[in-house]
């Protein structure tokens, strides 16, 4: 038993601690058509007041998309368009969400 | 009015050395590959470089005025002039890969 405790911890350690799955990500960035605003190539936004979510780190994404859940209360984004669009989403359908559009090529740099 | 206007149309056309001293208060986070914020969620922080520059003034705004509840963010943001956020946005816009 003993032995067995050992290496479930073991399992999950090695796990990624944020494990998102890019073919749902895909599949639901699809079903609820976030590339009509963002961009086919999710770096090419209809307006440049959308941003490039193409390559973006992970858990920022997810982070900003539990944000526009959480809506107008503690660490959460007051945003009325993204506020609806994440309403029906779960946490892993972020995390998945969040795992494909950072999969995606894209052109945003860290500089000074 | 019409002064007003012409303000406005100046908006995001000053980039130099304003906005350099702006990205000061930025680039101790923005500017570190890697770099997590640690409140009140641990997750990296955006990269900035290349991303809209209307998009990075509205989510600016946004922290100012309270729409977005970030503290750290709020406290950068709130004692920035709309020229001084158009300037940032307009910084960091224009880099490339």
């Amino acid at each position: 038993m003993k032995r067995l405790t050992i290496a479930l911890i073991g399992g999950l350690l090695s796990l990624n601690a944020f494990a998102g799955n890019v073919a749902n990500g895909e599949a639901l960035t699809k079903k609820y058509n976030c590339a009509a605003c963002h961009g086919a190539d999710f770096k090419s936004p209809i307006d440049p007041s959308y941003p490039k979510l193409a390559g973006q780190h992970e858990e920022y994404l997810a982070h900003a998309l539990t944000a526009y859940k959480r809506g107008d209360a503690a660490n959460g984004r007051a945003n009325p368009i993204m506020g609806g669009q994440v309403a029906a989403l779960s946490n892993q359908d972020i995390k998945d969400i969040a795992a494909y559009l950072h999969s995606l090529p894209g052109s945003l740099v860290v500089k000074r | 009015m019409l002064a007003g206007l012409a303000n406005v149309a100046f908006a995001a056309d000053v980039v130099g050395n304003a906005a350099k001293a702006k990205v000061e208060m930025c680039i101790g986070c923005h500017g570190i590959p890697g770099y997590k914020a640690s409140f009140p969620e641990v997750y990296p922080v955006p990269m900035l470089g290349g991303q809209n520059a209307k998009y990075i003034e509205n989510a600016l705004h946004a922290y100012k005025k309270g729409e977005r509840k970030h503290p750290s963010m709020r406290g950068i943001a709130v004692p920035l002039s709309d020229q001084e956020i158009a300037d940032v946005a307009a910084y960091y816009s224009q880099q490339t890969k």
